[in-house]
C-alpha cells in the first residue's frame, strides 16, 4: 500500500509544490483547498498518513483544524505537519503545543520537506 | 564631621552658625567674667582677711609690746624705790644705833649716881607701833584684829580746780597704834671687877639685882660676855655687842590655826609658839637686847664702865612695819604675802623677821646659841660628827652651794627650830646674794624664784661702824626687802589685761567683719552669677530666637524651591513656584518655573515623540511579520520548483539556470530571515533561550558547514580551543551558531588562499571568539562602514561573494544582545580578524 498524504493549503501552488515534492519521495498526495475541505477528507476511512496543513486560510485556520482533529479520537494520533510561512521561532513552538507533530516552514525544500515527514511521522509510531 | 555637616539642612547650619558666632563669645563672657568674679571675690577675701590678720598682729604685738615696756619700765621704778627704801631704812637704823653711841657716851660722862642715871633713862623713850588685840577669825583659818575701825578715812577732794589733776590724797594712818616705850631696859655701872654698882631699870626683862656680869651665868640668856671685851677699852672707846635673846620656837610655819595644829599633830596652843605677825599675833615675842658699853672715866683714869641695853624692839620697829607695797606701812608685819623687811647682822644671822622664830636667839639653859635652822645634808653631817655645833660649822664653808634644790631638815621643824643663819641656810640660794651686795658695805638687788613667785629682795648694808662693827665693811648688818614681782607691775599687769581683752574683743571684731566682708561678698557673688547666669541664659535664648527665626525666613524662600523642585521632579510639571519677591531668590523661582515650563513642553513633545516612533516601531513589525509572510508563499514556489528542475532536469545549461532561480530565491529568502531578526531585536522581541551548551561540539558542526565550501576553495579551516574552556556554558546556541556562521561565512568567502581560523578562548565568566582569515582584509574606509546595515564591500549582485549586507550587523546585534561586543582588526591584502565575546552567567 502506498503512502498517502493530505496537503491543505488554500494557495493552488503552495499545495502543487507540496504534492509534487512528496511525489518525488514516494508519496500519494491529495489536496484540499481549505480546512473544512480537509476535515470533511479526514472524517471517516480516510488512509492518510500524514497531512500538511497550512495555517493561515480563509474559514477555518490550520490551528482550528488540528485542535478538531486531535480533539477526535480516531484522528488524535494521526500525523500533522503545520506548512507555513510564519517564520518566527514563538510562533512555531505555539504550532508544536497544540497537537503539530512537525513544522515546514516556507519556502520549502526536498530536505526539509523529508526531516519534517520524517519527524512527524516518528511523533507516533 | 564632614558627614554631619553635609547631612544638616541650611536651617540647621545658619543656626549652628549663628549660635556659633554669638553664642560662644556670649558664653565665653560670661564665663570670663565669672572667672573675673570669683578671682576678685578670692582677692578681696584674702585682703580683707590678710589686713584683718596683720592690724591684730600688730594690735597684739603692739599691746604686748607695751606690757612688756611699761612692765619693765614699772619693775625697773619699783626696783629703784625698793632699793631706795631699803638703803634708807638701812641709814635710818645707823642713824640710830648711832645716837646711841652718842647716849653712851654721855652716859659715861654723868656722875655714875642713881639719880643722875634715872634722869639719863626717863626722857629716852621712843614710840613703837604696836600690834594690838588680835583674835582668831570665827573661822579659825586666819587671825583678825579684835577691834576694826568703823569710822572711814575721810576723803579730801582739792579745793583749787587747778590742783585737780592727779590729785591724790593719803589719809592719815589711824590703824597704827603707838605706844612710846623707853629705848632701854636698862644702864648699868659695873665697877673694874665686874661687879654691877649702880643699876637703873625701865623695864622688867633684865633682872633688878646687881651681878657680877663677869660671869656670863649672871648675864641675859646666860649669853652676854661683854665684861671681858671691856677691859680692852680706851677712854671714849665703844663695845657695842650683837643681839642677844632667847630663841623663841615655833612648831607652825605659816598661820597658826587649830587647823594647822592638828595636821601638825600638836596642841593648838598659839601663846607659846613664836609671834609671827599676822601669823601668830598672840605668839611669844623674841626679847632681844644691844648692850653698848663705853668706860667711865675720872681724873683720866677709867674708873668703871657704863653699859646701856638697848631695847632691840626698836631696832626691829625699822622693818617691822614697813611694807614695800602702796600701804607703805602696816601695824602689824605678814610674812605670808613674801612683801617684808627684814634684818641680818653683819655674820648673815637674823635679827629682825615678822617671824620670831626666824631671829636667831639663845638657848638661855646654855648661853650658847640655838641650834639654827640648818639645810637637810648639813644637818645630818653635824649629827654624824658627833661635835658641838659651834665646831663643826667652823669647819665646813658658808654659803656652801646654796640652792633651792635643796631641802630644809625636817628634824628641826618638828623640833620648832628655825632660827635663820645665811651662811647655813643653804636651801636658800638668796642668803648668797645678799652677801654678795653687801661683802663690800654697798647694796642693791636680784630677783628671785621663792615659794613658787618671782621676789624682788634688795640688801643694803647698815653703814654703822662702831666697836667690832667696824671690823668689816658689812658695818652692823644688812636691812633686806622682799617685794613681790607682780605687786610691782600690778598697773601693768592689769593695763595688760585690760589691752589683752580689747584686743581679744577687737579680734573678735575683726573676724566677724571678717566674716561678714566675706559673706557679703559670696553674696555678692551669688547674686552677681544667679545675674550673670540668668542674663546669659537670656541672651542666649534671645540669640537662638533670632538665629531660628532669621534661619526660618532665608530657608523657608529655599525649601519652598526646593519642595517645588522635588514636586517638579516628581513628575508633575504643572506645578510652579511662588515667586514671593523680586530678590535673588524671587529670580531663581522665575528662572526655575521658565525651566519647568520649558521642561513640560519637551517632556510633552517627546511624548508625543514616543508614542509615534512606539507606533511606528509596531507598525514596521507588523509590517515586517506580514511581508515576511506574504514573501514567503511566492519564495516557496520560487525555491521549490527551482529545486525540483534543479533535480530533474538533464541538460546541464537548463539545470544551472534552475540552480540560478535557486540560489537567487535563497539569497532572498536569507535577506529576509535577517530582515525578521532584525526587526524583531530592534522592536525588543527576540528572546534568548540560554541552555546548557556543549561549546566544542556546537562549533565543530558550525565549522563542519563551512570546511567544505573552504576545501572547495583550497583553505584549510582550523579551530582552536583554550585548555580551560568548559565543557559546557550556558548560551543561546540558535543565536551563537548564527554569529559564527555569519562570521565563517564571511571569512571563507573573502579568502582566496590561506587559512581560516576559529579560537575559543576562556578566562573567569568571559569566553572569546575569534575568528580570523587571511584574506583580502577590510579598507579604512569601509572598517568605519562594516557594521552598517546593507552595506557590501561592493554590490553583491555584481560580485561573487553574493552577501544580504545584513550579516554583519545582524551578527553585531546579537552579540551585544547576549551581553558581549564585538570588534574587528583588519589590513587590507592581509586579513581580517573578527572577534567577540560572551559573558557567562
Amino acid at each position: 500500500m502506498s503512502k498517502r498524504a493530505l496537503v491543505v493549503d488554500d494557495t493552488m501552488l503552495n499545495r502543487k509544490l507540496a504534492i509534487a515534492m512528496l511525489k518525488r519521495e514516494g508519496w500519494e498526495a491529495n489536496e484540499a483547498e481549505s480546512g473544512e475541505e480537509a476535515l470533511a477528507k479526514l472524517g471517516g476511512e480516510h488512509g492518510y498518513q500524514v497531512v500538511l496543513l497550512d495555517i493561515k486560510m480563509p474559514g477555518m485556520s490550520g490551528e482550528d483544524v488540528c485542535r478538531t482533529l486531535r480533539a477526535d479520537p480516531r484522528t488524535a494520533t494521526l500525523p500533522l505537519i503545520a506548512y507555513t510561512a510564519h517564520a518566527l521561532e514563538d510562533e512555531q513552538e505555539n504550532f508544536l503545543t497544540i497537537g503539530f507533530d512537525a513544522v515546514l516552514i516556507k519556502p520549502i525544500e526536498v530536505d526539509s520537506l523529508g526531516a519534517a515527514l520524517k519527524k512527524a511521522l516518528a511523533a507516533h509510531s | 564631621m564632614r558627614s554631619i555637616l553635609t547631612r544638616l539642612g541650611i536651617r540647621a547650619k545658619l543656626i549652628l552658625l549663628f549660635v556659633f558666632i554669638k553664642v560662644i563669645p556670649l558664653l565665653l563672657l560670661a564665663v570670663i567674667a565669672w572667672q573675673g568674679l570669683i578671682q576678685l571675690g578670692a582677692q578681696v577675701s584674702e585682703r580683707s582677711a590678710k589686713m584683718a590678720t596683720s592690724v591684730r598682729d600688730t594690735v597684739g604685738q603692739l599691746s604686748e609690746v607695751m606690757t612688756r615696756e611699761s612692765v619693765r619700765a614699772l619693775d625697773l621704778k619699783s626696783r629703784e624705790l625698793i632699793e631706795r627704801l631699803t638703803t634708807d631704812t638701812a641709814l635710818a637704823v645707823a642713824d640710830f644705833l648711832r645716837a646711841r653711841d652718842h647716849d653712851v657716851l654721855l652716859a659715861a660722862a654723868l656722875d655714875p649716881s642713881e639719880a643722875s642715871f634715872q634722869r639719863f633713862l626717863r626722857n629716852r623713850t621712843r614710840a613703837l607701833i604696836v600690834p594690838g588685840t588680835w583674835a582668831l577669825n570665827k573661822d579659825e583659818k586666819t587671825w583678825v584684829p579684835a577691834n576694826t575701825p568703823t569710822t572711814k578715812p575721810e576723803e579730801i577732794a582739792p579745793d583749787n580746780p587747778e590742783n585737780k589733776q592727779d590729785f591724790n590724797y593719803r589719809p592719815p594712818d589711824r590703824i597704827s597704834t603707838r605706844e612710846e616705850r623707853p629705848l632701854y631696859h636698862e644702864i648699868t655701872f659695873i665697877g673694874l671687877d665686874g661687879r654691877e654698882k649702880i643699876k637703873i631699870s625701865a623695864t622688867r626683862l633684865l633682872p633688878r639685882d646687881l651681878r657680877n656680869v663677869s660671869d656670863r651665868k649672871n648675864t641675859y640668856a646666860k649669853a652676854e660676855t661683854y665684861f671681858s671685851e671691856l677691859k680692852h677699852l680706851k677712854p671714849g672707846e665703844i663695845y657695842v655687842s650683837d643681839v642677844i635673846g632667847p630663841y623663841v620656837r615655833s612648831h607652825y610655819y605659816g598661820a597658826v590655826t587649830p587647823e594647822a595644829a592638828r595636821q601638825a599633830k600638836i596642841p593648838f596652843e598659839p601663846k607659846k609658839e613664836a609671834y609671827s605677825g599676822k601669823e601668830n599675833p598672840v605668839g611669844k615675842h623674841f626679847q632681844g637686847i644691844i648692850r653698848w658699853a663705853t668706860p667711865a672715866v675720872k681724873n683720866g683714869v677709867i674708873i668703871g664702865y657704863v653699859t646701856l641695853a638697848l631695847d632691840h624692839d626698836h631696832v626691829m620697829s625699822f622693818t617691822d612695819n614697813l611694807m614695800p607695797t602702796e600701804a607703805r606701812y602696816t601695824p602689824i608685819s605678814d610674812a605670808s604675802n613674801g612683801n617684808y623687811a627684814f634684818m641680818w647682822d653683819y655674820r648673815d644671822r637674823s635679827i629682825a623677821h615678822p617671824r620670831h622664830q626666824s631671829i636667831i636667839g639663845f638657848d638661855p639653859a646654855t648661853g650658847e646659841y640655838e641650834t639654827p635652822w640648818l639645810e637637810d645634808s648639813l644637818y645630818k653631817g653635824w649629827k654624824a660628827s658627833g661635835k658641838p655645833l659651834r665646831s663643826y660649822l667652823a669647819e665646813v664653808p658658808a654659803f656652801d652651794h646654796q640652792s633651792r634644790n635643796k631641802k630644809p631638815s625636817k628634824e628641826l621643824i618638828l623640833a620648832g627650830i628655825r632660827g635663820l643663819d645665811g651662811r647655813y641656810l643653804n636651801f636658800a640660794p638668796q642668803c648668797q646674794g645678799w652677801y654678795d651686795l653687801t661683802k663690800k658695805g654697798g647694796s642693791g638687788s636680784f630677783a628671785i624664784l621663792w615659794s613658787g613667785v618671782w621676789k624682788l629682795t634688795t640688801a643694803a648694808t647698815i653703814p654703822y661702824y662702831t666697836g667690832k662693827y667696824g671690823k668689816t665693811p658689812r658695818g652692823f648688818g644688812y636691812v633686806t626687802i622682799g617685794a613681790n614681782v607682780d605687786e610691782f607691775h600690778k598697773s601693768a599687769t592689769a593695763t595688760k589685761i585690760s589691752l589683752d581683752s580689747r584686743v581679744t574683743a577687737y579680734n573678735n571684731q575683726m573676724k566677724q567683719a571678717a566674716a561678714e566682708t566675706h559673706n557679703m561678698i559670696t553674696s555678692n557673688m551669688h547674686n552677681t552669677a544667679w545675674s550673670l547666669v540668668i542674663s546669659t541664659t537670656f541672651m542666649v535664648g534671645i540669640v537662638i530666637a533670632i538665629a531660628i527665626w532669621l534661619a526660618n525666613m532665608l530657608t523657608r524662600r529655599v525649601t519652598q524651591l526646593s519642595d517645588g523642585l522635588h514636586k517638579i521632579e516628581q513628575g508633575d510639571f504643572t506645578h510652579r513656584i511662588d515667586k514671593g519677591s523680586n530678590d535673588e531668590m524671587g529670580q531663581l523661582a522665575e528662572s526655575i518655573n521658565r525651566m519647568a515650563d520649558s521642561v513640560q513642553n519637551s517632556f510633552i513633545q517627546i511624548e508625543g515623540a514616543r508614542e509615534r516612533a512606539e507606533e511606528a516601531n509596531r507598525m514596521k513589525s507588523v509590517f515586517l511579520a506580514s511581508m515576511s509572510h506574504e514573501l514567503r508563499t511566492p519564495l516557496n514556489g520560487i525555491l521549490g520548483f527551482a529545486e525540483l528542475l534543479k533535480l530533474d532536469l538533464q541538460d546541464p545549461e537548463q539545470q544551472s539556470y534552475a540552480d540560478t532561480i535557486h540560489s537567487s530565491g535563497r539569497h532572498l529568502l536569507n535577506l529576509l530571515n535577517d530582515l525578521l531578526d532584525l526587526a524583531k531585536i530592534e522592536a525588543g522581541r527576540m528572546e534568548l533561550k540560554p541552555v546548557s551548551t556543549d561549546v566544542r561540539s556546537l562549533i565543530g558542526s558550525v565549522a563542519a558547514i563551512h570546511r567544505a565550501h573552504a576545501e572547495t576553495k583550497g583553505l584549510q579551516l582550523c579551530e582552536k580551543y583554550s585548555h580551560d574552556l568548559p565543557d559546557s556554558l550556558v548560551c543561546d546556541p540558535t543565536r551563537l551558531s548564527q554569529v559564527l556562521n555569519n562570521l565563517l561565512n564571511n571569512a571563507v568567502k573573502f579568502t582566496s588562499q590561506g587559512i581560516v581560523e576559529l579560537t575559543v578562548e576562556f578566562d573567569k565568566s568571559t569566553v572569546r571568539f575569534t575568528v580570523r582569515d587571511t584574506g583580502i582584509g577590510i579598507s579604512q574606509e569601509q572598517q568605519q562602514r562594516i557594521f552598517e546595515r546593507f552595506h557590501q564591500a561592493d554590490n553583491f549582485l555584481t560580485s561573487e561573494q553574493s552577501g544580504t549586507g545584513l550579516g554583519l550587523a545582524l551578527a553585531k546585534e546579537l552579540v551585544e544582545l547576549m551581553g558581549g561586543e564585538m570588534h574587528f582588526t583588519s589590513t587590507l591584502g592581509e586579513g581580517s580578524s573578527f572577534f567577540f565575546t560572551l559573558q557567562l552567567s
